[in-house]
């Protein structure tokens, strides 16, 4: 009895010890935020506290940092609507209709094989495409981009989301006479409303956290977080309390997420893997 | 094989109290059936068994050897799970010789009892297919094989045969019965199915939310239950029970219009009892006779060998068993007609207001 | 297509006949509006881009007076990337090194963790698992930045615990013998919590009456971790293990933020290559040779190893 017990102890040692170790670094880091720039480079650990950083961060005439805010927000939002309109629909048809197997195969196939290959390979091509019409560092080059980016997954986690669903019901909605299109809105629509809001939530995310895409495709107007965050760490001189305000605040999404539903993540995450 | 002792076993959930203290003796060679409805403990009781649950109170003694607080894979216990629970991974031989294997058995000896175990299940020609490729009822056997080859003290069975169909599984209890002769073992076996109690058992242990009710064979369990619950538990279709008072009058003892004939002990006369009846334990005649009481019928059901008669008398519905052969009444009956019944003298039971059974004699 | 107007074809349709031929065409319709957007984007964005890579590949591509100027090479630039470049295999050999070493640690250590876990209960799971979950939804552009801060040769954390246990500061960064090590910590740090939520979810679904028959036929944990769990355990370890392979041959941002792949070629990673050639050097059409030649040799790895493991699994449950 006792050896459980002990064993028991051990496990949650390991396991708190990698939270501490995941907590540790994140926690030092964001609280250079909160501290003068001399503090920072001393390492004084107690220190006055000071919301300076982020005023120079967001209100001052060198920094676009609100803007940036903005930027992000904005493709984020328009990128996560197309995809989940998209990927719904799709997945909806795939999932519960008779379509061709090649057709699905080739879809499902192709997808999966280009959310594994380096977005970086692409991106390249994404320049030269959008330049030649004149198009780079628009927010329609990087939200489309953004859309296609994050489609194979939202279009495997609605899948799992929409298998889910009975298959009594689609027949029976199909025996009252409805089309494919009335089942979808009557009846597969609403019933994945909760899938639909995680696939939202990751797939903003994604697109949030987008560096390589925003780096390339972005111009100075249409920056977006990751690439000002980067920016500052490029400078001769780091600033590193900017670096650090900045950082805490592109993380308000990832934490209110986390605290607001878990359970989506891992699930969205596990049909990408699982898939 | 192996006598197991079992001394004020005790088992929480958090705080609750899911088994109370309790003691049974288990001898060696019996076949003993842990039977009761579902969340009556008998799981859990053979889980602690196996070491699978732990024991919060009281002592596990195994031929007179304390062994409670040992790890599951030291008891010498072998046990056949519900799903059977075979390694999806290995095949058929790979699963039976497993815990032989762990425990640096012999090659020789290994193979020795691998086949001997495969005759006796008529697996031979199985080794080599995985759990994936076999039928639910060799599935079944592979289970019961891993824990012959094992030799092990105590059998420990968790309602092995409840994923059969029908057909199956009648057909499995005797062979199963028959292997433990065979073996000489001592087993445990778990079922809420009291058809399999009744069948297999050489004693039956009756559970209810933890407590024993009864510990009996089939027989004194059937004939003379300790209580409603008991009563009520075995038996198929149940006892008949009607609330109900009691009214002594010299030698006669009428309970809500039904006289009740033979031996009697000092009964008070009063209200709150239960007559308990199995639907057996009537005469039946087409008229009117001494101590009948007429019954109105809603429905019949005709099972080949039996008729059983659902109906009402004055003092409530009732169950009716006739003998299907060369009975006047069989042609003829349906719902809406009446017939006359009576209790005979052995088979009708009083049970007082606590549920306990009071003594005829 | 049947000929006759009412009849219908397989599937769900099956059960329903005399359908008027309207509603076929509304159904079609529907298959149409549902699948067209997918597809255009895939099609416009990604495979059209992969034909536009192979064809640059073949040219030189200089910007002259604001317009591109093309000169046919043929295969120079597939020469070149096989004979003379070196930068561009340097990050070939460090991106798969990085991928065994990285993925391996995480696999053991997230492994571990989840076996610890699942048999010995934690407390307060909940936190637990958000704390979890913080490395995989931050921005690996933060997580570049983070650790850029704490490895910072002169300001940073680590050396910072380092100097108040009287040791000298280390140049986790700037040394081109440890840098590539600190890449791999970094990536250690960022993927084992998804690797050990991934297995822990895979040790819940294993069969309970399973562990506990191995429970009662062995005689030690490690015997049923080593006969009973692992191999149970495999598919779930398989797809991980394939996921995250796959997954850190796409690592850019920390390279990037961390060490831009320096110093000299150690931290060089595919992307990174890639990367620079494109947008630091102008090399067009060079670049777009290199990532042909990258997309392809990835994709035959994903198709092979699908492919494996499909016939894996269909091995397995070959007759039932």
């Amino acid at each position: 009895m006792t050896l459980r017990l002990g064993s028991r102890i051990l496990a949650n040692t390991v396991v708190w010890g990698y939270a501490l170790v995941i907590l540790g670094p994140t926690l030092w880091v964001l609280s250079n935020a909160f501290k003068f720039k001399i503090d920072i480079i001393t390492g004084a650990t107690i220190s006055p506290f000071t919301w300076i950083n982020f005023n120079e961060l967001l209100f001052s005439r060198q920094s676009d940092f609100l803007a940036n805010l903005l930027n992000s927000a904005v493709i984020g939002i328009a990128s996560t609507a197309i995809v989940i309109v998209v990927a719904t629909m799709a997945a909806f048809t795939l999932t519960c209709l008779d379509v061709r197997p090649w057709v699905r195969w080739a879809l499902l196939g192709w997808a999966l094989l280009f959310h594994m290959l380096p977005t970086l390979t692409f991106v390249g091509s994404w320049y030269l495409m959008f330049s030649s019409v004149g198009l780079h560092g628009t927010y329609f080059a990087v939200i489309m981009t953004h859309a296609v980016h994050n489609l194979p997954m939202a279009l495997f986690l609605m899948m799992s989301f929409v298998g889910a669903l009975p298959r009594e019901l689609i027949q029976a909605a199909r025996m009252d006479g409805c089309s494919y299109g009335q089942v979808f809105w009557r009846i597969a629509f609403p019933l994945v409303r909760g899938g639909m809001i995680a696939a939202t939530a990751l797939t903003f995310i994604f697109s949030w956290s987008d560096f390589a895409i925003s780096l390339t495709l972005t111009s100075r107007d249409t920056m977006t977080v990751p690439v000002a965050i980067a920016t500052f760490a490029q400078e001769y001189d780091i600033r590193y309390g900017e670096m650090a305000a900045g950082t805490l605040l592109s993380i308000v999404p990832a934490l209110l997420l986390i605290l607001l539903g878990q359970n989506f993540i891992v699930r969205g995450l596990l049909a990408g893997a699982v898939k | 094989m192996a006598d197991v002792t079992i001394q004020a076993f005790q088992k929480f959930y958090g705080s609750v109290e899911v088994i109370p203290p309790l003691d049974l003796e288990i001898r060696k060679g019996e076949f003993v059936v842990l039977v009761g409805p579902s969340g009556s403990g008998k799981s859990t009781l053979l889980r602690m068994i196996a070491g699978l649950e732990k024991i919060d109170g009281g002592k596990l003694s195994i031929d007179g050897e304390d062994i409670t607080g040992r790890d599951p894979g030291d008891r010498d216990m072998a046990m056949v799970f519900q799903s059977y629970a075979l390694y999806p991974h290995m095949t058929v031989a790979e699963n039976m010789t497993f815990a032989l294997r762990m425990r640096g058995t012999g090659d020789a000896v290994i193979r020795e009892r691998l086949a001997e175990a495969l005759r006796m299940l008529s697996l031979e020609g199985y080794e080599n297919r995985k759990p994936a490729q076999l039928s639910g009822g060799q599935r079944q056997r592979v289970a019961m094989g891993r824990a012959i080859v094992r030799q092990p003290r105590v059998f420990l069975f968790d309602e092995p045969l409840s994923n059969l169909d029908a057909k199956l599984r009648a057909r499995t209890r005797l062979e199963l019965r028959e292997l433990h002769d065979r073996l000489g073992a001592t087993s445990i076996f778990v079922t809420h199915d009291q058809i399999e109690a009744m069948t297999m058992a050489d004693r039956i242990v009756l559970l209810d939310h933890g407590r024993i009710q009864q510990i009996g064979s089939p027989r004194e369990i059937y004939e003379e239950p300790h209580n409603r619950f008991v009563a009520s538990f075995i038996g198929s279709p149940e006892i008949n029970l009607l609330e109900g008072s009691l009214h002594v009058d010299g030698d006669t003892m009428l309970f809500n219009g039904l006289t009740l004939p033979g031996r009697k002990a000092e009964m008070p006369t009063g209200s709150e009892y239960t007559l308990g009846i199995r639907p057996e334990a009537f005469d039946v005649a087409p008229e009117r006779l001494a101590g009948t009481v007429p019954l109105a019928i809603r429905a019949v059901e005709y099972t080949g060998s039996d008729v059983f008669v659902f109906g009402t008398i004055d003092a409530g519905p009732l169950t009716v068993k006739l003998p299907a052969e060369g009975h006047a009444l069989r042609d003829g009956i349906g719902a809406g007609a009446i017939i006359h019944v009576r209790p005979t003298a052995e088979g009708w039971h009083l049970f007082d207001r606590s549920g306990l059974r009071v003594a005829k004699t | 297509m049947p000929a006759a107007a009412g009849v219908t074809r397989g599937g769900i349709d099956a059960m329903i006949s005399n359908e008027p031929s309207y509603k076929e065409r509304r159904n079609k319709r529907w298959i149409a509006i549902s699948l067209l957007p997918a597809v255009a984007l895939f099609i416009v964005l990604t495979a059209f881009p992969v034909v536009n890579l192979l064809a640059l590949s073949f040219f030189h591509v200089e910007w002259r007076e604001a317009t591109s100027a093309f000169s046919f090479v043929g295969l120079d630039n597939y020469h070149r990337l096989f004979s003379t470049e070196k930068v561009f295999w340097d990050g070939v050999r460090n991106t798969a090194f990085f991928a065994v070493t990285a993925v391996s640690c995480q696999m053991v250590l997230g492994f571990s963790m989840a076996l610890a876990v699942r048999t010995a209960g934690s407390y307060g799971r909940a936190v637990l698992t958000g704390i979890f979950l913080l490395p995989i939804v931050v921005p690996p552009i933060v997580i570049g930045t983070m650790w850029r801060l704490i490895m910072g040769r002169e300001f940073g954390l680590a050396n910072m615990l380092l100097g108040l246990l009287g040791l000298g500061p280390v140049d986790w960064l700037g040394n081109p013998d440890i840098a590539l090590a600190s890449v791999i910590f970094v990536d250690i740090w960022h993927w084992t919590p998804f690797v050990f939520l991934l297995m822990l979810a895979g040790l819940e679904s294993l069969d309970g009456e399973v562990i506990e028959a191995a429970r009662m036929d062995t005689r030690s944990r490690w015997q049923q971790i080593r006969h009973v769990v692992l191999p149970m355990m495999m598919p779930t370890i398989v797809v991980t293990l394939m996921f995250r392979v796959i997954l850190s041959f796409k690592v850019f941002d920390e390279v990037y933020l961390l060490t831009s792949g320096g110093p000299g070629t150690a931290t060089e990673v595919v992307n990174f290559s890639i990367y620079r050639t494109f947008f630091r050097q102008d090399q067009v059409g060079y670049g777009s040779a290199m990532s042909i030649v990258t997309l392809f040799a990835i994709s035959v790895v994903i198709i092979l190893a699908r492919g494996f493991a499909q016939r894996r699994a269909a091995r397995r449950s070959a007759v039932s």
